[in-house]
């Protein structure tokens, strides 16, 4: 069992060290595997530093829309959606097919990551929190952020399962295997899906939005593969 | 030496009906020649044609010193001063169109900068979402003013704000999450 008491008494709050961590490495790391794929120093730097404000805008944006307007939060679906909007925004404004194609795997790869250590966040601070259990693995929380509660330690589920990703993705681009995007993207889109079952909103519901999203995601993916597929045998 | 924008170390040959051709070393990602004006040939190297400008100033740079050419809108000088002057290559009247437009991008982005920043001191939660696409608008105005204008200086002054703006971002916000953290230290030792 884990217990977590939300009342931090550190100068900076675990959940605001791990959120600034997960910007950090994500930008870091698309940078360098952006400059590894022969993209322009300069381009670089200007997505490094529209990443990041995009991202915010829009996962605060879905949070508060998510919420219908009650809380500021940042949404992990809206930062996707901030992620990919700026990669979009360079590619337009550069003008280079490639260099679009690469900085677009390039983010699907380091999206896993960021998510990975943010949730490592999420799960000590006690938000988006799993749904209620005791058993082997449960995490109890106390605090006033949280109350006292047992629940499913969903947010150290995902994070370990996106480290997987991950892991996964970088070991393929480095293999130069084709097909490792689409292959990290359905994963990404599925695990996330399905843990979301887990999580303390399910309860009560058939499909949260999260999952309704995390669907449509699956499916402009393997719409994506089949498409691909069939264009390869059209070649050949 | 010869370095052509970012590529160093480029070798000078006479390509198939004697046409003056820059030749990369190995060891560069082809996008990253494919963006500094190199194309791949048959035999697997990778070549900048040399134009009629470009070819005379090579000739005119005397023997033994470095080559450089500093291509794209920009053509100003080789950094560090190093080498000659490269000719800008454009016409007087596409330089001033070029330097009015880019002016304009980064004048509009530095006024949705401003106002993305007083309206930030005024009270409303209902302005957050304006005051957001207001500063994305402005930075997203300094990124074709950069891209496309790579000479520009008020571009380049503005990209320098934001980068500033946001380092203070981050240094205010640790600060302030600092300052809770110890005002909330303080009331749970009282």
């Amino acid at each position: 069992m884990f217990h977590i008491n939300t009342d931090s008494d550190a100068l900076f709050s675990p959940y605001s060290v791990t959120m600034f961590s997960a910007f950090l490495l994500g930008i870091g790391l698309l940078c360098l595997l952006n400059r590894r794929d022969g993209i322009l120093k300069n381009i670089a730097g200007l997505l490094a530093l529209l990443s990041p404000v995009m991202i915010l805008t829009c996962a605060a944006g879905m949070g508060y829309l998510m919420s219908h307007g009650q809380t500021v939060g940042l949404a992990s679906m809206g930062a996707l959606f901030g992620m990919y909007l700026s990669v979009i925004t360079m590619s337009l404004i550069y003008g280079n097919r490639e260099a679009a194609r690469n900085m677009l795997q390039n983010c699907t790869l380091v999206l896993p990551l960021m998510y990975a250590v943010s949730k490592f966040g999420c799960f000590l601070a006690g938000c988006c929190r799993g749904m209620d259990y005791d058993g082997v693995f449960c995490v109890r929380y106390t605090g006033a952020e949280t109350g006292e509660l047992s629940a499913f330690p969903v947010q150290l589920a995902e994070s370990l399962a996106f480290l997987v990703i991950f892991s996964i993705g970088m070991l393929l681009r480095r293999r130069h295997r084709s097909g490792s995007i689409r292959l990290v993207f359905l994963l990404s889109a599925l695990t996330k899906g399905l843990l979301d079952f887990l999580r303390a909103e399910h309860q009560g519901r058939i499909v949260t939005v999260n999952q309704v999203l995390c669907m449509v995601l699956t499916g402009i993916c393997l719409a994506w593969m089949l498409y691909s597929r069939q264009r390869k045998g059209a070649q050949a | 030496m010869i370095i052509y924008n970012e590529v160093q170390n480029c070798t000078y040959e006479n390509y198939q009906n004697n046409q003056p051709v820059l030749i990369a070393p190995q060891g560069y990602a082809p996008l990253f020649l494919t963006q500094n004006g190199f194309v791949a040939l048959p035999d697997g190297r990778w070549a900048h044609f040399l134009s009629e400008q470009e070819y005379q100033y090579m000739c005119s740079v005397p023997q033994g010193q470095e080559i450089r050419f500093n291509t794209g809108v920009s053509g100003s000088a080789a950094p560090n001063g190093q080498g000659a002057p490269v000719p800008d290559m454009r016409t007087p009247e596409q330089q001033q169109k070029d330097r009015k437009n880019a002016n304009l991008l980064a004048g509009i982005s530095a006024v949705c900068l401003a106002l993305s920043l007083l309206l930030g001191g005024v009270d409303g939660k209902e302005l957050s979402g304006l005051i957001a696409i207001l500063f994305q608008a402005g930075l997203v105005l300094m990124i074709i003013c950069r891209v496309k204008y790579k000479d520009s200086v008020f571009g380049k002054v503005m990209m320098w704000i934001y980068i500033i703006l946001f380092a203070l971002a981050i240094i205010g916000v640790l600060l302030f999450i600092a300052a809770c953290g110890a005002i909330l230290k303080d009331c749970n030792i009282d």
